[in-house]
């Protein structure tokens, strides 16, 4: 980029406000942002360089460390890709229980990107709120999987563990808390006055350039595209699933859309325990060659593994597009870009829930 | 973008970013298209895009590529100006108008395509 002014404002790599280092450099006039670029590589891992060459087993684990917020959809996206490659399909109650612990993970993911926009906006009640509400999905999380981050929950054919009475009974009661409880905290957002100057037309982001940058999940369908890739996934079709879609675009919006996204995921863990049947957790099966390109809906949006198998299991060529190197371009390139303050930078940048360990894969 | 004494030189990271496999197969493309090297097309992209514009190459691409205009395609047009941002979206459109305006007056197609791409690449040299 050519420089045009004299005013430059870098943030970060180090900001108290960022949960992962990068830095973004502004270029404005007074309070006016004209320009954004970002500039990343603080915490490059190079997992995809990692991954080629080990066999599938090893790069299951990789593949959940590409993220430490969404790693069970890394996990389940990986999986699902190698099941495509070699013509393996999921048991019914695998299908059902990878749906129920994939939507737990979107509903802590959201709740958490929900409170760094809180926490940034500085409304930190409800972002301390938000964050409490957190731990009751995380302690169902490790209940069903075993651990709160890097479960490895889903391997070929099946899943790792089952859920018992106790545990879907003790599920139910907590989906019950969440709805009460998150019933009352997004009343607080969408009345509390400070949020509303904040948040509302602020950050704004046109459908055009959402679709040009092949802008992704929340970020995308708060500016009005329908795009949600549950909508073609086998499990979800059984669960009559329909994505969460407003038009503002603004800061407000993409949060309201996470939360409204909550609100669904209870549903839908409510409908597959429902149709949930007795039966086996894994169907077995060996990983083939093959090469394909499987995309999934992680909770920031479109993730797609582009690999390629030998007969062994090994995996040759893999490439990982995650969300938020769509959503982080988008954010610097259109909905920073004419903010009206510098001060409205962070909470702008936070609204698109930016993951740099994605990005940085 | 104001560029200090104690600011990091990313080319070499840009570099990286470029050499992945998805983001080799889109150059190899918008270079291919256009005539020239692959390596050149890497310097120009490296010198006018920042970090996450590159990183985000392929996916613009996916995006660009919907496109039924069989002479905006056979210049390129969409993955330049929409994808990667080396032309704007008006100076792709006054070439793309340029070709129809050269084909009418009788210029066959193939020459007034190859005029085109060399005034692109005027364009985008840095």
């Amino acid at each position: 980029m050519k420089k045009t002014v004299d005013v430059s404002l870098p943030i970060g790599p180090m900001h108290p406000l960022f949960k992962e280092p990068c830095r973004i450099k502004c270029e404005t006039r007074g309070e006016f942002v004209l320009s954004a670029e970002v500039e990343l590589g603080y915490v490059k891992k190079g997992i995809e360089r990692i991954m080629r060459g080990r066999p599938w087993q090893e790069v299951m684990f990789l593949a959940e460390r590409v993220c430490g917020i969404c790693s069970v959809v890394h996990n389940y996206v990986f999986i699902e890709a190698v099941e495509n490659v070699s013509g393996i399909a999921p048991t019914e109650r695998a299908a059902y229980l990878r749906v129920i612990v994939n939507e737990l993970d979107r509903m802590q993911s959201h709740l958490l990107a929900n409170y760094s926009y809180c926490y940034t906006i500085e409304h930190e009640t409800l972002a301390m709120y938000l964050l409490n509400l957190r731990e009751t999905v995380m302690d169902q999380l490790e209940l069903i999987t075993g651990a709160r981050v890097t479960c490895a929950f889903i391997i070929p054919g099946g899943v790792r563990c089952d859920l018992s009475a106790d545990g879907a009974a003790s599920l139910r009661t907590a989906l019950d808390h969440i709805d009460s409880e998150l019933s009352r905290f997004v009343r607080i957002f969408e009345t509390g006055p400070l949020i509303g100057l904040r948040s509302k037309g602020v950050g704004l982001l046109t459908k055009e350039a959402a679709i040009e940058a092949h802008a992704a999940g929340p970020t995308a369908r708060a500016s009005g595209i329908p795009d949600d890739l549950r909508n073609i996934h086998p499990t979800y079709r059984l669960l009559d699933f329909k994505p969460v879609i407003r038009y503002e675009g603004d800061n407000y919006a993409r949060i309201m859309v996470r939360f409204e996204e909550v609100f669904q995921s209870t549903g839908l863990i409510r409908t597959a325990l429902a149709l949930m049947k007795e039966g086996p957790i894994r169907g077995g099966g060996t990983i083939k060659a093959g090469t394909v390109r499987y995309r999934g809906e992680a909770p920031r949006g479109e993730l797609l593994y582009d690999l390629t198998t030998d007969e062994h299991g090994r995996i040759l060529e893999i490439a990982i597009q995650t969300p938020s190197i769509m959503n982080i371009q988008v954010c610097a390139h259109a909905m920073l870009k004419n903010a009206q303050s510098a001060a409205d930078i962070t909470a702008i940048f936070i609204s698109s829930d930016p993951c740099i360990a994605c990005t940085e894969r | 973008m104001t560029t200090y004494l104690y600011e990091k030189d990313l080319r070499q990271m840009k570099l990286l970013i470029l050499e992945s496999r998805r983001h080799d197969a889109v150059v190899q493309e918008i270079a291919t298209t256009l005539g020239i090297k692959r390596q050149q097309l890497r310097k120009i992209l490296i010198e006018r895009c920042d970090m996450i514009l590159l990183e985000n190459l392929p996916a613009r691409c996916d995006a660009a590529r919907e496109t039924d205009d069989l002479i905006s395609q056979s210049l390129g047009i969409p993955l330049i100006t929409q994808a990667a941002e080396l032309l704007t979206r008006e100076e792709g459109a006054r070439i793309r108008k340029g070709v129809n305006v050269q084909i009418e007056h009788g210029v066959p197609r193939e020459t007034a395509i190859l005029e085109a791409k060399t005034e692109i690449l005027e364009l985008i040299r840095v």
